[in-house]
């Protein structure tokens, strides 16, 4: 006759299957005696904290992503319009148009102009009509937020040819992005080849190389470069260095993508050291002392053992100081010039897209095309960088996957 | 027990402190042009000193900033050092449905400058031009040594930026190789370290730069940023710095405060922060006891600068119109007897609300002095009737009065003689351009000859 078990925690259910099992009888016999001693309640409320506190986490970025996409929507979504109709409504007319009319003659929203005052309409159409016959212009008619003039080059009035323009405060506003993201990405490579083979060599002699004393004083200096706040960099950059790099040069144009450039790498070196010394103070001591002892001299099995081992960590190091170096505002806000050109020169002058939102968000009006331009910046930065990481992340596992597979192989044949 | 007294001591100052800040009972705020911001906290100061009950908070951010800040109702005035657009007028009456005040508070001048090893000293506006738009790139195309163009500009929250797209590009954009920095100070030692640099400010920050002089054209005369130069309109790049207000905030306080600005007060502060008085501030008018000069047309001094007035009449005429025990008429004036106009005013139309006390005067010539008419009017007066028809606390008003008003005069006479002195520079300037046009004439001639 089998015997029926009756599970203690969901006794209050009612009858349950039977459990033969051994080992899952002995579980829930542990868990009973557990639950009994009033431990397993205590595990589970720290549990559920702790997974509260990480859902916070992915709740914030969830918000920023909404917020960021919902101020940009209509602009990806082709609803906003900067084109002027052609035809001038006198203020005496503009009484017997509706309200829609009147918003699109206006470029203001339906549900603003509809509570108006017929004297208050006047006013603003003869307000308008002012504007449009102070500076005629024909590339007034066009959209400038659509797809092609935010990332084609125009040639426009007054230009003697087509070419990729940023210029938001101007008669007809030119929003296209293409030298800001330009301007980022040329200063982020630039800083990061400056940064990566500094860090990294500063890691591998820190972790590997250097005698005791050497590192407890080099590893602290280093990451105490990591607090010093990224406008004090940037004041540097804009008295210091920028004055001693033109004398040094000789190049024309003071604040340029260089100057920028060694300030922002001068922020990126703590965050890529310290990663990558991480990851090399993680390899076990046993990898090193196993190749020393099979000949191998201290340099040989640092770079054939050691860095190989390490290089997952050391990779998500120089993801992270991208991530940072296309984040980064401030310094190059300061130093960078701030001309937005599309040039290969390094020592000419750059606008990068963060320290267009810095310069400009305060100015632009809500709900402006202007306002929607810097936040559909903003949305794409976040693109950016989010599927870096996870480019990244899939490239870390790939690596991971075929060290240990590797180190399995060699385990095997030894 | 020692630790209770402190607590208590600690309650009662803070309680203290924040009755103390609550007895403010106005809180005015001004946010807008970082031109201005220096020449605002000025003007809070001392205002705050003489009426503790106000507290004034000043923050800078750019003219577009402050516009966009009084249309999000979050400021009571906005400073501009340019003025508003259309299009933000459009907003305003969008969102609120009444159009902003505009106050002008002083003037300025907008200052072209370059690196102090820099040969040049003078330019014209189109040439000027076509070196922000980027069609001139090198130093030499303009006069200067062989060495490539480097332009300064402002970010566009800047109401000077827009200011000098608009003079000077006519509203065409900026060459997008013009450096941005983020204010005028920044610019300036930009400027002072770079000797390829060209750039743009207020007049106030020139300090290790050179400001070069200006020409409207090709032709004109070079005119210096200098006092006269802005406040007679003849250097080109003359603007006024201005408040506009919120008309949602009703607060009375912040009209009194706008109005000590614009008298002659706060126009002082002014010319100490480095910026020029508004044209024709007189002192402030004195006569605070009857409404009378109130009602009076008096702008005369006001819109014209140059114009000098003959004060001495000023005072009997006056006198006349106080004694009388109804409000008088204004028609008593007759300001063709004594006012002389000069020159045609070239000029910014700023005109100052605040009215002139003595402007308006009788014909007849001042034989006695007030004082003594006083008495004279007084005097027949007393014996016939039993009561007095003036008691004494109003004959001592009428004392003040006239000590005030004969201050006032000197006050005005003080400046009659600065008005001549500027129309004689004015005349100077304008025989130093006729003579230079003679001479391009004789060149023309020579050349015509040729």
């Amino acid at each position: 006759m089998p015997t029926t078990l009756q599970d203690p925690i969901d006794s209050a259910t009612g009858a349950m299957p039977p459990v033969v099992d051994v080992s899952r009888q002995l579980e829930l016999e542990l868990r009973t005696a557990l639950y009994e001693k009033g431990e397993s309640w205590r595990e589970t409320f720290v549990e559920k904290g702790i997974f509260l506190v990480s859902l916070t986490a992915i709740f914030a970025i969830l918000l920023i992503f909404i917020f960021v996409a919902r101020e940009c929507l209509p602009l990806i979504l082709g609803q906003v319009d900067t084109a002027r109709s052609a035809e001038l409504i006198t203020p005496e007319k503009a009484v017997d148009l509706s309200s829609e009319q009147l918003a699109v003659y206006l470029s203001q929203p339906v549900d603003k102009i509809r509570p108006l005052s017929p004297d208050v309409l006047k006013d603003l159409v003869a307000s308008r009509n002012e504007e449009l016959a102070a500076h005629p212009n024909p590339d007034s008619k066009l959209n400038t937020v659509s797809w092609p003039m935010l990332l084609l080059p125009y040639r426009w009035q007054e230009y003697t040819k087509a070419e990729f323009i940023w210029q938001p405060t101007s008669l007809v506003e030119k929003y296209n992005l293409v030298p800001l993201f330009f301007g980022s990405v040329k200063i982020a490579v630039l800083s990061l080849l400056m940064a990566v083979p500094l860090s990294l060599m500063a890691a591998i002699y820190v972790s590997q190389l250097a005698s005791g004393t050497v590192r407890e004083v080099v590893k602290p200096v280093i990451e105490l470069l990591a607090g010093v706040p990224s406008v004090v960099l940037g004041f540097l950059a804009l008295i210091a260095l920028a004055s001693l790099f033109q004398w040094l040069f000789g190049y024309e144009v003071r604040l340029n993508t260089f100057v920028a450039s060694v300030a922002l790498a001068l922020a990126l070196i703590p965050v890529i050291f310290t990663i990558a010394e991480d990851a090399l103070s993680a390899v076990p001591q046993t990898h090193k002392d196993a190749a020393r002892a099979m000949g191998a001299t201290e340099w040989h099995a640092t770079v054939r053992v050691m860095v190989p081992a390490a290089c997952p960590g050391i990779f998500a190091a120089v993801i992270l100081g991208f991530g940072r170096a296309i984040g980064e505002t401030m310094v190059v806000l300061m130093a960078s010039g701030n001309a937005s050109i599309l040039s290969p020169s390094i020592f000419q002058s750059c606008r990068t897209a963060t320290a267009a939102i810095a310069a400009e968000l305060a100015d632009a009006p809500v709900d402006s095309p202007h306002y929607r331009v810097l936040f559909l910046i903003g949305f794409i930065l976040f693109v950016i960088t989010f599927v870096g990481n996870v480019f990244a992340d899939v490239i870390l596992q790939r690596l991971r996957a075929r060290l240990e597979g590797q180190r399995t192989s060699q385990e095997a044949t030894s | 027990m020692f630790a209770r007294y402190l607590l208590l001591g600690f309650l009662v100052s803070t309680t203290l402190s924040v009755t103390g800040l609550s007895a403010r009972s106005a809180e005015i705020t001004i946010k807008g042009s970082d031109t201005m911001v220096i020449l605002n906290q000025k003007w809070a100061q001392e205002y705050m000193k003489k009426h503790p009950d106000v507290n004034i908070q000043v923050t800078g951010g750019g003219s577009g900033t402050g516009i966009a800040a009084l249309r999000n109702n979050t400021t009571d005035i906005a400073a501009a050092s340019r003025l508003i657009k259309p299009k933000e007028i459009q907003d305003f009456l969008v969102n609120s449905g009444i159009k902003p005040i505009q106050y002008k508070t002083c003037l300025d001048g907008v200052a072209v400058f370059v690196n102090a090893s820099n040969p040049l000293t003078e330019i014209s506006l189109p040439t000027l031009g076509k070196i922000f738009r980027g069609e001139i790139t090198n130093w030499k195309q303009v006069g200067g040594s062989d060495q490539p163009i480097v332009l300064y500009s402002r970010e566009s929250n800047s109401g000077t930026y827009a200011f000098f797209k608009e003079e000077v590009l006519l509203e065409k954009d900026f060459s997008p190789r013009a450096q941005t920095l983020a204010g005028t100070a920044a610019l300036i030692d930009a400027i002072s370290k770079d000797t390829k640099g060209i750039g743009y400010g207020g007049i106030g920050y020139s300090h290790g730069v050179k400001a070069l002089k200006l020409r409207r054209t090709e032709s004109d005369v070079a005119t210096a940023p200098t006092q006269e130069n802005v406040e007679g309109g003849i250097y080109p790049l003359s603007r006024s710095l201005n408040f506009y207000l919120n008309p949602r905030s009703t607060d009375p306080e912040i009209e009194k405060f706008v109005k000590w600005v614009r008298s002659a007060e706060g126009q002082k502060i002014v010319a100490l922060v480095g910026y020029y008085p508004l044209p024709g501030t007189l002192p402030k008018p004195v006569a605070k006891t009857t409404p009378a000069p109130e009602n009076k047309p008096a702008p005369l001094v006001e819109e014209k600068p140059a114009v000098t007035i003959t004060p001495a009449p000023a005072t009997s005429g006056e006198m006349a119109a106080y004694t009388a025990p109804t409000p008088p008429a204004p028609a008593v004036s007759q300001p063709v007897a004594e006012v002389k106009v000069e020159t045609p005013a070239p000029i910014l139309a700023a005109v100052t609300p605040t009215p002139a006390p003595t402007a308006t005067a009788s014909a007849a010539p001042a034989t006695t002095s007030a004082t003594e008419a006083l008495n004279a009017l007084t005097g027949p007066v007393d014996p016939n009737a039993k009561q007095p028809v003036l008691s004494t606390s109003l004959l001592n008003q009428f004392r003040t009065m006239i000590a005030d008003r004969e201050k006032s005069v000197m006050f005005r006479e003080e400046a009659v003689a600065k008005r001549e002195e500027s129309i004689a520079r004015r005349e100077l300037t304008v025989a130093e351009r006729e003579a230079s046009l003679a001479a391009r004439e004789e060149k023309l001639a020579q050349l015509t000859q040729k």
